[in-house]
């Protein structure tokens, strides 16, 4: 007998059965006067709830509500937060033979990489508590007692014009690693390269996003007055260093691109007095025009995703419209027929669709449509005037400039248009241009009056890290090149 | 068979029997359901003992108390809205006949089936009524209420927005608000100390970027005169919050151990009668309650939240990141202190792995770097924040 009942008790009973370890409630109903042996599956709610509590209790469950026990963990919900940059410590890289200054400029330049971000801020060297070496293990209290989230610790080997650079990255209040050692070799010459691609993996091991200082900037070099302005094409690091000039300022030449995969430029040229899209090979700066259209200006280029092919626009008696030639076959296709003025076009990152700018509703706005032609869809509503869209390398933004009353705004926005935020706002802004993580934009920035000059700035797409490239002389019209091997 | 069971263990199911009993009576008070088979209930309940009848209404009480209370609160409530000075000579003889008029028509309206044609010019009239006391309030209160027509950009974003510390101050640490709680440690000088010390970084709602650095001065004059009023004390507010929700969550968790404790007190003395001494006499919070304790109030949640979202940098997020919602399981110490290492991933959605690692990595360092000396919370209800989920939502934050 599992359940035993005691005969003198009106109360529902519980009984347990230690052999078994099994609990049956035994509930006497006093108007039939019988008992029934019911076990805990098939009574009514209510009682199947006494019953349990019941029997916890008999088993000695102390607790005294056990009906209001914890269900689980206790759970909060976190919707608001802090922005602010990051602090991080870098101690100048360990010198294990041979580098001398350059490790302190190396540790320098990985600095000053992430600083201009925006997202993060290095603490002051002179705050650090005791030393640091590469190989030793990290005394994390150290580095909380001055609240750094993340350190870097190095090392720079130099020898016969050959450098090596290896470093670590600490969560401090974790306590733990971010990712792995690593090294990276090279030659003297290329240090700035090589602690770009040090900041880049410590970039992108703490945000998630993809790096982008190990990449180049083609420009247009401007100098003189803006009544006889030389104009000539340059490109350089992201950071403005190691500038080289492609062109000499013979001829007028505007809007470089790069061809997706950074060893070719189209750009416009006047050469011949009216605009011409021409393509240059870097390594031998040698040009070419891209088609042969006598006598129609083209402007505008842009090289789709795969290279395969440029989109441009192409003026045709007084009326201007979008056109795609292929770099394989060297067949060209109109893809728009309006009597609008259609510029500026962009390709997704999927070559599926184009962005670009007409005036078909009375002012400049941003249209998107499929690549190979058909109706374009409006995404700018706001206020002003929206010109020159580029569609992000993440695919997920349309980087714009936009005027307004008077003042020039580089904004994004989502591809439908969703979420526009305006990022600048100045006297000219124009000609945004994507880094290859899609998370900073560069344009140019021209200040008023004869003695004004163009200049490239910077901005991470939450607005914040504005900052002027420093670039040599003036400058105008980035674009920003994929990252290098 | 039956018979020579009970005689063994006569006591023991008469002590359980009473246990079970008395519990029932307090479940049974909270399932006041109407499903209840009715011939055992009745059977049972005239068996109720006068201690069941007093735990009872130990329980009942606080029903009762909160009935009153509610329904006096919303009264206050709905009389408040007309009551306000502001409104009352404009509202006098519109808004007021406006708002009762759409509530009664709308009863009327079913009610009088008959009389259609007053139902169609009431209908009618209704909205505009509605809308324009609606519009009428918002114009007038909207320059002396001084709400932020634009919110308050600064190159930090954080929950509570700060002026730009005074020059002489030095910037604290982002951390150093937080410290806070030290002065319940040192409470003889919790204002000074602060003020000349440091000063909380300048902080608003929104980034400052080139384009929005203007919206304060743009918004109206009287916008700009109403906010360095409340700004000024600013940093013992700055205290505040992390007093605040401290003194409350004491006071509550007085009364609920002082509540407890006297529900505890009568459970308890039952069932040590039935259960023949095996339980303590005194019903202190440390024995029984020990393990699990009372629900978390919203209070003592909210301080939890406070604590932990003034450490939540997303500033260094990617914008993936920013897009997923990560879950992080966290195992306290009994001294409100996280064990690091038990800091996990339990999910995220919205974004890839790459993102969600990000995601976490930003939680964690909140949670770890927020932990000072050990969370405020309630040390008798440990069972239920021994473990703790956190959902950190970038959502709102995204578009600052």
């Amino acid at each position: 007998m599992m359940a035993r009942a005691c005969p003198t008790s009106t109360a529902p009973v519980i009984v347990t059965a230690p052999a078994t370890d099994r609990r049956h409630c035994l509930c006497r109903s006093q108007s039939r006067n019988q008992r029934r042996l019911v076990p805990t599956k098939g009574i009514p709610a209510m009682f199947r709830t006494l019953c349990l509590a019941a029997a916890l209790m008999g088993s000695a469950a102390l607790s005294a509500m056990p009906a209001l026990a914890q269900s689980g963990p206790l759970r909060i919900t976190i919707t608001d937060g802090v922005i602010e940059p990051l602090p991080f410590a870098a101690p100048v890289f360990t010198d294990e033979g041979g580098a001398g200054e350059l490790s302190a400029a190396i540790t320098q330049l990985v600095a000053a990489d992430l600083e201009g971000t925006g997202l993060f801020r290095q603490i002051d060297p002179s705050a650090y508590i005791g030393g640091t070496s590469f190989d030793a293990p990290v005394a994390y209290e150290n580095w909380k007692a001055i609240n750094a989230q993340a350190l870097i610790t190095g090392a720079v080997t130099a020898s016969g014009g050959k450098i090596q650079v290896k470093f670590r990255l600490f969560d401090v209040f974790s306590g733990q690693p971010l990712g792995e050692g690593l090294q990276f070799a090279g030659t003297e010459a290329d240090w700035r390269r090589m602690a770009h691609k040090v900041a880049d993996q410590i970039y992108s091991r703490i945000t998630g996003e993809g790096p982008y200082f190990d990449s180049r900037v083609v420009y247009v070099s401007e100098s003189g007055p803006k009544n006889a302005r030389q104009k000539r094409l340059a490109i350089s690091d992201y950071d403005g260093a190691n500038v080289q000039y492609l062109t000499d300022s013979s001829t007028i030449v505007i809007a470089p691109r790069f061809s997706p995969d950074g060893n070719r430029i189209l750009f416009t040229s006047f050469e011949t007095g009216f605009p011409r899209i021409k393509l240059m090979d870097i390594g031998s700066m040698a040009s070419k025009p891209l088609a042969d259209l006598q006598g129609n200006m083209t402007f505008a280029p842009r090289f789709s995703p795969d290279a395969s092919s440029v989109i441009f626009s192409l003026e045709q008696g007084g009326n201007t419209d979008l056109y795609a030639m292929n770099l394989r076959g060297g067949g060209i296709s109109q893809l728009t027929n309006s009597p609008a003025i259609e510029t500026a076009p962009s390709y997704s990152p999927d070559s599926s669709q184009i962005v670009f700018e007409s005036d078909r509703s009375g002012t400049q706005q941003i249209y998107v449509m499929p690549a190979g032609g058909g109706e374009p869809t409006r995404i700018s509503f706001g206020e002003g005037r929206y010109s020159t869209p580029v569609w992000s390398p993440r695919g997920d933004m349309i980087a714009f400039t936009k005027q307004n009353k008077g003042r020039f705004h580089i904004g994004v926005m989502r591809v439908d248009g969703s979420e526009e935020r305006l990022l600048t706002s100045s006297f000219l802004d124009e000609g945004p241009t994507w880094a290859p993580n899609g998370r900073v934009i560069m344009f140019t920035r021209e200040s008023a009056g004869a003695a004004g000059g163009a200049q490239l700035y910077s901005v991470d797409i939450s607005g914040r890290a504005l900052r002027a490239v420093p670039m040599k002389g003036a400058a105008s019209d980035p674009s920003w090149s994929p990252l290098l091997p | 068979m039956d018979t020579a069971n009970e005689q063994r263990t006569g006591m023991i199911v008469s002590a359980v029997g009473h246990g079970g009993f008395l519990l029932w009576a307090l479940i049974g008070g909270f399932f006041n359901a109407p499903d209840n088979p009715a011939t055992i209930i009745t059977s049972e309940v005239s068996l109720m003992s006068s201690d069941q009848f007093a735990a009872l209404q130990a329980a009942a009480p606080k029903a009762t108390t909160a009935a009153p209370d509610a329904p006096s609160m919303p009264k206050a409530g709905s009389e408040t809205p007309p009551e306000p000075p502001k409104p009352e000579p404009q509202p006098e003889p519109k808004p007021t006949p406006a708002e009762p008029e759409p509530q009664p028509q709308p009863d009327p309206a079913p009610d009088v089936t008959e009389v259609t044609p007053p139902e169609a010019q009431v209908t009618d009239t209704p909205p505009p009524p509605i809308t324009s006391p609606a519009e009428e309030p918002s114009a007038m209160v909207s320059p002396t209420l001084s709400e932020k027509p634009k919110p308050k950009p600064a190159p930090r974003v954080a929950p509570e927005p700060t002026e730009a510390p005074p020059p002489d101050a030095t910037i604290a640490e982002e951390a150093k608000p937080q410290q806070a709680p030290d002065e319940a440690a040192k409470p003889d000088q919790p204002i000074e100390e602060p003020k000349t010390a440091t000063a909380p970084p300048e902080s608003g709602e929104v980034l400052k970027t080139e384009e929005n650095k203007d919206n304060v001065p743009a918004s109206s004059a009287p916008v700009a005169s109403a906010r360095p009023k409340q700004k000024p004390a600013k940093p013992a507010p700055v205290q505040e919050p992390a007093t605040e929700p401290a003194a409350p969550a004491e006071t509550e968790v007085a009364k609920t151990t002082e509540q407890t404790g006297t529900d505890q007190a009568g459970i308890d003395s039952a069932l040590a009668d039935a259960l023949a001494g095996e339980q303590a006499e005194e019903a202190s919070p440390g024995t029984g309650l020990a393990d699990n304790g009372p629900p978390m109030t919203s209070g003592e949640k909210d301080a939890l939240v406070l604590a932990v979202k003034a450490c939540w940098n997303v500033g260094a997020l990617s914008t993936d990141a920013l897009r997923t919602v990560v879950t992080v399981g966290v195992t306290m110490g009994q001294d409100g202190r996280p064990d690091a290492g038990s800091i996990r991933m339990i999910g995220y959605e919205g974004g890839d792995e790459t993102a969600a690692r990000g995601a976490f990595d930003a939680g964690r360092r909140a949670i770890i770097r927020c932990t000072k000396d050990g969370y405020p919370l309630p040390p008798d209800k440990y069972g239920q924040w021994r473990e703790i989920e956190v959902v950190f939502d970038p959502s709102q934050m995204r578009m600052k």
